[in-house]
C-alpha cells in the first residue's frame, strides 16, 4: 500500500477523538444534559454525547445510551452519570472508557472496548471503581 | 420496548438492597463466557465471575463485601425502568469479500439485499459500516483495505438510495476477527464488513 493511504489512514485516526463518543437512544420524562457550561435539557433520541458531559435523569425519568464501540448503558431515575473520558481509535489502539456514576442506578454492557481493552474500562462510584472483563452488571449508588 | 429486552433482563439477577446504606453491584448475565468484574476500594478489591452475585459498598475505606446471590426477580422489579430502557441489541449482518478485493462474494449479494429490505423499513436507524480484514499481509495495508471495503459498501448504500446522514463508517483492519487466526493466516470469514442497524 502507498505511503499516501497510510498518511491518510493516520490524518483520519487523528480526526476520530474529537468526534461525538455516543448517542442518547431511548429517553422517558425528565433528562438533563450539562456539558461545560451548556444545559440541555430537552434532548431527543439521536442526540449526539461527548466526553465530559454529565447525563441527569429526573424522579420519573430513564435513558439509555450506545457508545461507539457497542458499549450500552441504560440509566434508572434521579440519577447522575459522568462520562469522564472515552477514546475508542482502534486503528491507533487507544482506548479509554471512564465512566463515573455519582447517584442513582445503572445497567452497563461492555462493547468492543471490553473485549479488545478490558484494562481501559473503569467504571467509578463514590466509593471505589468497578473494573470489567467483558461484562454486564447493575450498579446503584445511593 | 421489545420482547427481546425484557427476556435478557428475566434471565438477570437481582439484588435485595433494602436494607443496605452504600452502593450495591450486581453480575448480569451477558449470554458470554467473557463476563467478570473486579470491584476496588481502597479497603481491597473483590472478584465477582458469578452471574447474578453482587457485593454492596460500605464506605471508600472498607472492603468491598464478599459475593452473595442476589434476586432476579427482586432487582428486576425494582428497577425495572432501567431495564426496560436498555435498546434492542442492534441487527447485525456481515458482508464478505474476495480474497485482497473490495467485490462481495455472491452469497452477500442476497445478504445486502435482506439488508437494505430491513433499512429501508426503519428510516429512523442509523446504519453503521465497519470494515475488516484477514491476518493476510501487513498491519497497514490491511487498515487500507479495510477503509477501502468500509467505501465500497458505503457507496452501495448510497446507489440504494440510503441518506449519507444515516451512515457510520468505521474500519478496524485485522484487529478484530471473527475467527481468532494466527497472524499471516487468510479466512475468509474475517474479510468482511459488519452493518449494524440500530
Amino acid at each position: 500500500m502507498t505511503r499516501s493511504v497510510i498518511l491518510l489512514l493516520l490524518t483520519l485516526c487523528a480526526l476520530r477523538a474529537d468526534d461525538a463518543v455516543a448517542v442518547l437512544k431511548n429517553l422517558k420524562n425528565g433528562v438533563e444534559i450539562h456539558r461545560g457550561d451548556l444545559l440541555l435539557t430537552a434532548p431527543a433520541s439521536g442526540e449526539k454525547l461527548y466526553s465530559g458531559d454529565i447525563l441527569f435523569t429526573g424522579s420519573d425519568g430513564a435513558l439509555s445510551v450506545i457508545f461507539n464501540d457497542g458499549s450500552i448503558v441504560s440509566l434508572g431515575n434521579k440519577s447522575i452519570l459522568k462520562i469522564d473520558d472515552y477514546l475508542f481509535v482502534p486503528c491507533e489502539k487507544r482506548y479509554r472508557f471512564d465512566l463515573f456514576l455519582k447517584k442513582g442506578n445503572a445497567v452497563f454492557e461492555t462493547g468492543k472496548i471490553g473485549k479488545a481493552a478490558p484494562e481501559a474500562v473503569t467504571f467509578r462510584v463514590p466509593e471505589g471503581t468497578i473494573g470489567v472483563r467483558g461484562t454486564k452488571f447493575f450498579v446503584e449508588v445511593p | 420496548m421489545s420482547a427481546f429486552v425484557i427476556f435478557a433482563v428475566s434471565t438477570a439477577l437481582l439484588f435485595l438492597a433494602s436494607n443496605k446504606s452504600g452502593t450495591q453491584i450486581v453480575l448480569l448475565d451477558n449470554a458470554s463466557e467473557q463476563n467478570a468484574i473486579v470491584v476496588t476500594t481502597e479497603g481491597g478489591s473483590v472478584t465477582i465471575d458469578t452471574p447474578y452475585e453482587g457485593t454492596h459498598l460500605d464506605s471508600a475505606a472498607s472492603t468491598p463485601a464478599a459475593p452473595e446471590k442476589v434476586s432476579k426477580e427482586a432487582l428486576l422489579e425494582e428497577h425495572r425502568d432501567t431495564f426496560e430502557i436498555a435498546p434492542p441489541k442492534p441487527l447485525s449482518y456481515l458482508l464478505y469479500f474476495n480474497y485482497d478485493s473490495t467485490e462481495l462474494t455472491p452469497e452477500s449479494q442476497q445478504t445486502l439485499a435482506a439488508m437494505l429490505a430491513t433499512v429501508s423499513a426503519c428510516p429512523a436507524c442509523a446504519v453503521d459500516i465497519i470494515g475488516h480484514t484477514d491476518r493476510r499481509g501487513e498491519e497497514a495495508y490491511n487498515m487500507a483495505l479495510s477503509l477501502q471495503r468500509t467505501e465500497a459498501v458505503r457507496k452501495l448504500l448510497e446507489s440504494h438510495h440510503i441518506a449519507a446522514e444515516r451512515l457510520n463508517s468505521h474500519y478496524y483492519g485485522e484487529y478484530f476477527p471473527l475467527l481468532a487466526t494466527p497472524d499471516g493466516v487468510a479466512e475468509p470469514k474475517n474479510r468482511r464488513v459488519e452493518l449494524m442497524i440500530r
